[in-house]
């Protein structure tokens, strides 16, 4: 009797032991793969909102004298709060872009200045506006930053340069010349057609052919911490970006 | 011991039971579970991001919208536009997404266009009656699936992969926009690379949609006005009762095809003359506007200048006593400021004293003469009251045409002549002679307190002016003969022109302003004050044509753009408008 009650027990605790190796890895794995799965789709819902409204024309800058930025900014906060996203600080981050390209079309305000269009054919920077913890990401992926803070104002637009030539005065988007602008040669979201000169590519109706150039796109890049759970989750957080 | 040998057998029996049990559970139960619950996810995971893309491309194809076309031919657009901004927002692979998103053109039938599926017509429609135009957007993509291909579907079939599908609209509101030309004598230089005044016709009045500002409106949507100013302003289109002012329909849609039409008036007849009444041409544009108003639509007034205000038109003998600003009860008025001295007759009748006044030393802080001129003969306000002069000055222009082909004769008749508001009987003169050599101060013993429509010329608002900026002397009401102060008096009726204009709670005006750096200064810090623009705050430092600061911008107040334009590049600033003016309003 006691030698098969000591034969017997246990059993049920290695059976436990056996089978938990495969089900502890498998439910721990769902949960973790499950609650990633919450943040990524709650992570693309804010990106999604945040666009709708940038490309709407709602502006999110930090001035102190556009109050409605503020608010804005704020309501930006509340659509991330189960990410904690926060208006400065907090677990993640947004960084909106106005972009355009510039054609010859662009250039060809420059005609005479004697000022070159060093960003013909590159997607530039128009604006940008950053809410949240920029520790998060110290770049966008993008644009090389920091870029120069002259170029911009306190709305985050970018400023206008003036040159007088041949006693005519051009004033002129400084996106049209400065290098720190254009985009990376990473973003190859977007293709605008242009012919042989660099104008954009019409139709027979004189229509752009897709995308106009000059025509703004609303870049908008989400970034959200993570906490690291290895092996189910390393600590490379959350990135989402959408294009309006 | 028997008990237990007879119990062994079932309890060797028994072992491993629990393991064949958890296995067969997990197996059947469990995993099948896990499996759905991460395939549902994905699958909800990429409608998330699919809806997003469906968002993008649908404000996308929006902002491509152009009335120059067909609406076939603009659908073909939107649907490489959308499937443009589809791809950029849902990169193949995403959570093992292997192909492109289509967009699905099965609803046409229902969506009343009349345009037939294939090549995105399903895109972009517009309802009957509706003062909206609309992009719809329905595209689906195609999931693989993980763990659900091993579960039959309602028609009993193993499937490796599921559609999952998003649609998002959005709409435009159709636009009535009252464009507003500078014809002032510097539109005519420099030359180069083309005169100002026939860039400017061009930017207007071109058919190519690349270049022309006009054609890129659609009459079956849109309407449309032009008000041109000089010294004085005037309504070119549509055609009205110039006796009638508050006569007409306002904007209309016959702006290209119609007899007279803007890109006529424009293109054939519009010549560079005369000084800048900005103020009384915002507000014809802005009574134009008022005229079978129309709140549902998108109310805009596109400015475009290249110089500062240097001219406002008013009543100078407090007849009429009332503004003709439209719906305003709060002005009184400018109370007389016609010296008895040089008009012993003034009011004998009392005939009203109307016209605009101008200085002829560019801005320059000196006495110089000036004049009071008639608005065009015949016309506005009220019928009848100026000119008073005799002999009838039959030379000065008595038509629209004439009008824009002879920007002098607001005060020049064909021989060169001065025309003054003058009232021979009544003893007024307002010049001292024809070559504006001596002062003319003998007439008025200060501005009026407002100008025709009850924009005030006498408050502080210049001192945020270029003017101001540059020399720093304060507004003297008094100083009737000065350059400078007719520029700071112009300059204040303009700004609170602006500011009413935009008060307007009911149709919402937008202004929107092109300035264009030519032969004289333009007032940049003024225009984006017109506009109020949330954009392009300048500082001293990079920007010597005026100071606009964040803290100038009104929240509460409807928010344009303004926009430089230089040598070469006044279509382009005509082109930026016109993108701003059809991207959606959702």
């Amino acid at each position: 009797m006691s030698k098969t009650n000591r034969t017997e027990s246990g059993v049920a605790t290695i059976e436990f032991a056996l089978t938990s190796l495969l089900w502890v890895p498998l439910l721990l794995g769902t949960l973790v793969y499950g609650a990633e799965l919450i943040r990524a789709m709650q992570a693309v819902q804010v990106a999604r909102d945040v666009s709708n409204l940038y490309a709407g024309g709602m502006t999110f800058s930090t001035s102190p004298n556009l109050p409605n930025d503020a608010t804005n900014r704020a309501l930006i906060a509340r659509l991330g709060k189960e990410l904690n996203l926060q208006t400065s600080g907090g677990s993640g981050l947004i960084i909106l872009t106005t972009i355009k390209f510039i054609s010859q079309r662009e250039c060809d305000t420059l005609t005479s200045s004697g000022v070159t269009c060093t960003n013909l054919a590159k997607w530039v920077v128009a604006q940008r506006s950053t809410i949240g913890d920029t520790s998060l990401m110290t770049s966008s992926r993008f644009t090389t930053d920091p870029m120069p803070a002259a170029d911009f104002d306190d709305g985050g637009n970018v400023v206008s340069a003036t040159i007088t030539n041949a006693g005519v005065t051009y004033t002129y988007p400084v996106y049209l010349t400065d290098n720190a602008l254009k985009l990376k040669s990473t973003f190859n979201l977007l293709t605008i057609a242009t012919d042989g000169s660099g104008y954009p590519l019409v139709d027979a109706n004189k229509l752009p052919v897709g995308y106009g150039a000059g025509t703004s796109a609303y870049l908008v890049e989400a970034s959200f911490r993570s906490t690291p759970f290895p092996p189910f989750r390393n600590n490379a957080g959350i990135y989402v970006v959408t294009l309006f | 011991m028997s008990e237990m040998q007879a119990n062994s057998p079932r309890r060797e029996q028994q072992a491993g039971v629990a393991l064949i049990l958890l296995t067969l559970m997990l197996m059947s139960v469990l995993l099948p579970m896990v499996a759905l619950a991460i395939d549902l996810t994905m699958l909800y995971v990429v409608k998330s991001k699919l809806q997003g893309a469906v968002d993008g491309a649908v404000l996308a194809a929006g902002r491509s919208i152009s009335g120059a076309v067909s609406l076939s031919a603009q659908a073909t657009r939107m649907n490489t536009v959308a499937h443009q901004f589809l791809n950029a927002n849902l990169p193949l692979n995403y959570w093992g997404v292997t192909s492109a998103p289509t967009i699905a053109e099965g609803t046409c039938a229902n969506i009343n266009n009349n345009l037939s599926a294939g090549n995105g017509g399903c895109i972009l429609w517009q309802p009957p009656d509706s003062r909206e135009i609309f992009v719809t957007v329905t595209a689906s993509v195609t999931v693989p699936l993980l763990f659900a291909r091993t579960i039959k579907d309602a028609s009993g079939h193993f499937s490796t992969t599921s559609a999952v599908g998003a649609a998002g609209q959005a709409a435009r509101r159709w636009v009535r926009l009252v464009l507003v030309l500078d014809r002032s004598n510097s539109m005519n230089l420099p030359c180069s690379p083309t005169c100002p005044i026939d860039a400017l016709k061009d930017a207007v009045s071109n058919s190519d949609p690349r270049y022309g500002f006009v054609v890129n409106f659609d009459e079956s949507r849109d309407q449309m006005g032009l008000v041109i100013f000089g010294g004085s302003a005037l309504v070119a289109y549509p055609p009205r009762n110039y006796n009638l002012p508050d006569s007409g329909t306002g904007p209309d849609q016959h702006f290209k095809t119609g007899t007279p039409n803007i890109v006529d008036q424009v293109g054939s007849y519009l010549a560079a003359g005369s000084a800048t009444g900005m103020a009384e041409a915002l507000i014809l544009a802005y009574k134009e506007l008022t005229k079978t108003p129309q709140p549902l639509y998108y109310n805009v007034i596109v400015l475009f200048t290249d110089g500062m205000p240097s001219s406002f038109t008013a009543s100078y003998n407090g007849n009429p006593a009332v503004s003709l600003y439209p719906g305003d009860t709060a002005s009184t008025g400018s109370a007389n400021v016609v010296k008895n001295a040089g008009c012993a007759n003034w009011n004998t009748p009392l005939n009203p004293i109307i016209g605009w006044m101008t200085q002829t030393a560019s801005f320059g802080n000196v006495n110089n003469a000036i004049g009071i001129f008639p608005l065009m003969k015949n016309s506005p306000y009220p019928p009848g009251s100026v000119p008073l002069a005799s002999p009838t000055p039959t030379q000065l222009a008595t038509d629209v045409n004439g009008w824009l082909s002879n920007p002098d004769r607001d005060y020049l008749d064909s021989y060169g002549h001065y025309w003054p508001v003058q009232t021979n009987s009544q003893g007024c003169q307002f010049r001292a002679d024809p070559t504006w050599t001596s002062l003319s101060n003998a007439d008025l013993s200060s501005f009026p307190t407002e100008d025709l429509y009850g924009n005030k010329t006498n408050t502080i608002d210049y001192r945020n002016s270029l003017l101001y900026h540059n020399a720093n002397v304060n507004l003297n009401m008094n100083s009737v003969n000065n350059a400078y102060q007719i520029g700071l008096a112009s300059w204040n009726t303009t700004f609170n022109a602006g500011k009413r204009i935009r008060g307007d709670t009911n149709l919402l005006p937008t202004i929107y302003c092109i300035g264009y750096h030519g032969k004289e200064d333009v007032d940049k810090a003024l225009l984006k004050r017109l506009a109020n623009t949330n954009k392009d705050f300048a500082d001293w430092a990079h920007d010597a044509y005026g100071q606009y600061l964040s803290s100038d911008y009104d929240p509460n107040s409807t928010t344009g753009m303004y926009y430089d334009a230089g040598p070469g590049s006044i279509g382009y600033a005509f082109q930026q408008v016109q993108s701003e003016l059809l991207r959606l309003s959702h």
